[in-house]
């Protein structure tokens, strides 16, 4: 039988009892989890005839936008080593994850208020079921990543490019993942902030807009002065410069700022999710 | 036998506006995350929702909270579900704890009922398989096998509540906590729910459970907790605990009666005296609870009703005394057919009793004048409560007026009273052919 007991103190003094309730929660909440997806998945798409299509036509108008710009030389982003169109569509969708991840995280806790006020659920299954989703919808971008790849594979063979490595797309849908931690930890830190003030979901989504432009996503950013500068410190400008240079030649040109990231959002991510999982009942009812 | 629940010294303190403060959200994460212990001084716009509760109870046991809106009573059945944590104190569930807090939680609209089902079964802590054993059961008890594949937004409120209901009855509870959810679909389906509490209080499950309805209370729980300002005013047998909590509410109901129609002194003037109905009728002409209201007259004025108990006027009455009402109007005009009606509501809207003179057109020979009459009524049997007089005065094709005239309570006087009447009876029974008693009632 089991057995609650339920007290105003946090369990912040044995941390070890939280981590294990912690893998307690994510190994016992997966199916709950996945209904919680299912069930928001079937209803945001319930009467829609295109669905997921739709997440993908904003990037790639933007992208396509972009690539005209270029081939008019209105803009002139610099050497990319790969096709121009490989170069936006990747940063894009990359960027879409990005910033899903992040914004879904925020926002878990006001998003799920309706069902905290009337069920107790574990905070495990509120984490898995966004990183669900989150992966639910990487599966048609990273279609569309492999289809452009395809499609565009032999006119870059032609100008000397390369738009896709059979090889080194592998590592990249297995190191893909990277882009969801460090969105999902930084979505994650900033949760218990804007279950309180709503100004931080709105603060980041409006940041994030600008960010675009200052990252490796719609062109190669200068490795010089403050440009160089940005690229250290940015979260995740080596990871999306990586990743795409995996995918279309097999080769990582900044794995240990690659590594560093992954280490220092993994540690962030953990962080996160142990104040999330202390705090959600006390978050709930200030939301 | 051990407690299955324990509840010991609890408190929850809540902001009147939280928007406004919060600062005090910030603190109290922090403070949560540093692992402090909240502190229990109230800071601006703070009260206490709970307001050092205890009880224990074991298994099987049944327990209501009762009191008014805004008592705690969901914050205590939130807390013991882990929705809420106490700001002081300890709550210790023994048991697997189901809640019907609310019976739509976790329903989509868009979802057919069957994919809500396995929804709502899953944020329970079903699994598929586990599920899937019940599901046919859920459908059966909800009576909705028709419209199970239809998406719940096409089915009524009560549709939706019969199968949140369904759901959560059928999920094994240990410890089952019910927040004032079964006053939902129609009685058949209602009956239904309480048969399925009756059947799983058999299995000893422990209930704890939150209702209005004091019949209900007392059907199905063995003890009850008043709760009034978070505190706990009384606590024993459920019967006695709403008792002591429909005296109090009758207490508080004859002091808002006072509140509302200061006595007059014996000197006023006529003129006050229609300031006074002008307070208790409705301005304009329209329809309320209490049918339609016709407040202006040029036919009729000057029209009082009082209600004497002893000669005395009085707006209490108690339950099976001898109450007279005194009716008086002046006619400003030759009227054919006079009609004049007592209609008798509870404060709800909810017609009890009607007495016209309409029946035998007692006022045929009636035509203008200053017209006065009593009715008496030896043994006024109406449920302890709040009721209005509406009186009508028609001309036998249209109301002439219309209006409340009266509001007054009725005052149990120690009775245990359930329903709309308290009918007067006796009782004569035997046993084996042999008769035992006799005694009125």
């Amino acid at each position: 039988m089991p057995r609650v007991v339920y007290t105003p103190q946090s369990e912040t003094y044995s941390p070890k009892n939280v981590i294990r309730a912690m893998v307690r929660g994510m190994i016992q909440s997966r199916y709950m989890a996945l209904r919680l997806v299912v069930r928001d998945i079937k209803s945001d798409y319930a009467k829609s005839q295109f669905g997921m299509v739709w997440e993908l036509i904003d990037p790639l108008v933007l992208g396509f936008i972009f690539y005209a710009l270029k081939r008019s030389r209105v803009i002139t982003p610099g050497e990319t080593g790969m096709p121009y169109s490989i170069f936006i569509i990747y940063g894009l969708l990359m960027y879409a994850t990005f910033v899903e991840s992040v914004m879904r995280m925020v926002t878990l806790v006001r998003t799920s208020k309706p069902l905290l006020s009337h069920l107790k659920l574990p905070p495990e299954a509120l984490i898995l079921s966004v990183i669900f989703r989150i992966a639910f919808n990487c599966f048609f971008r990273l279609l569309a990543m492999l289809f452009f790849s395809l499609l565009l594979c032999r006119s870059a063979l032609a100008e000397g490019l390369s738009a896709f490595s059979p090889v080194g797309f592998i590592k990249f849908l297995l190191l893909f993942p990277s882009v969801i931690l460090v969105g999902a930890a930084i979505g994650l830190f900033f949760a218990p902030l804007n279950a309180i003030y709503s100004d931080v979901a709105t603060a980041i989504r409006i940041g994030l807009g600008p960010y675009r432009y200052l990252s490796p996503v719609l062109w190669p950013l200068p490795l010089t002065g403050a440009w160089a500068w940005l690229h250290t410190t940015s979260p995740i400008a080596p990871i999306f410069l990586d990743l795409r240079t995996l995918a279309t030649e097999n080769a990582m040109h900044y794995p240990a700022e690659f590594l560093a990231r992954g280490i220092l959002f993994g540690l962030l991510f953990l962080f996160s999710w142990f104040i999330f999982h202390i705090s959600l009942t006390v978050l709930s009812e200030k939301a | 036998m051990a407690p299955i629940v324990q509840v010991q010294n609890v408190f929850k303190k809540y902001s009147r506006n939280a928007n406004a403060h919060l600062g005090y959200g910030m603190r109290d994460l922090f403070d949560h995350i540093l692992g402090r212990k909240p502190s229990l001084e109230l800071r601006k716009d703070e009260f206490f929702a709970v307001n050092d509760v205890s009880f224990e109870l074991e298994q099987g046991d049944t327990l209501a909270l009762i009191g008014r809106n805004g008592s705690g009573k969901s914050t205590l059945l939130k807390m013991m579900n882990g929705i809420v944590k106490p700001d002081a104190g300890r709550i210790v569930m023994d048991g697997r704890v189901q809640a019907l807090i609310n019976l739509g939680a976790g329903f989509n609209p868009a979802l057919s009922g069957l994919d809500n089902i396995y929804n709502a079964a899953a944020l329970h802590g079903f699994n598929r398989k586990e599920t899937k054993a019940i599901v046919d059961e859920i459908v059966d008890f909800s009576e909705l096998e028709e419209f199970i594949t239809s998406p719940i937004e096409t089915y009524s409120s009560g549709m939706k509540a019969r199968l949140g209901f369904a759901v959560a009855a059928h999920l094994k509870p240990e410890i089952l906590l019910i927040d004032e959810i079964l006053a939902v679909g129609d009685y058949a389906f209602q009956n239904k729910c309480f048969a399925r509490l009756e059947e799983l209080k058999s299995q000893n499950v422990t209930v704890v459970f939150v209702s209005h309805s004091q019949s209900a209370v007392i059907k199905l729980c063995k003890e009850a907790i008043w709760l009034h300002k978070g505190r706990i005013m009384a606590i024993g047998p459920s019967r006695d605990a709403v008792e002591a909590y429909n005296s109090f509410l009758e207490t508080q109901e004859k002091e808002k009666l006072s509140r509302q129609k200061p006595p007059k002194s014996a000197s006023a003037t006529e003129n006050q005296q229609k300031q006074s109905l002008k307070i208790e009728t409705t301005e304009k002409s329209e329809n309320t609870l209490y049918g339609p209201i016709h407040p202006e007259s040029d036919c009729v004025e000057d029209i009082h009703c009082e209600l004497l108990v002893d000669g005395r006027k009085t707006d209490v009455i108690r339950i099976h005394g001898e109450v007279v009402i005194r009716v008086s109007f002046r006619l400003r005009r030759h009227v054919q057919h006079l009609f004049s009606t007592i209609n008798f509501f509870r404060k709800d809207g909810l017609l009890i009793a009607s007495i016209a003179t309409a029946e035998d057109d007692r006022f045929a020979n009636i035509h203008s004048g200053h017209v006065t009459y009593e009715v008496r009524i030896p043994d006024f049997d109406f449920c302890p409560g709040h009721y209005v007089i509406v009186m009508p005065i028609a001309d036998g094709q249209h109301y002439l007026w219309r209006n409340i005239v009266k509001e007054f309570f009725v005052e149990s006087g120690g009775r245990r009273c359930v329903g709309i009447k308290h009918i007067q009876h006796s009782y004569s029974f035997s046993v084996d052919g042999e008769n035992v008693d006799s005694t009125p009632l």
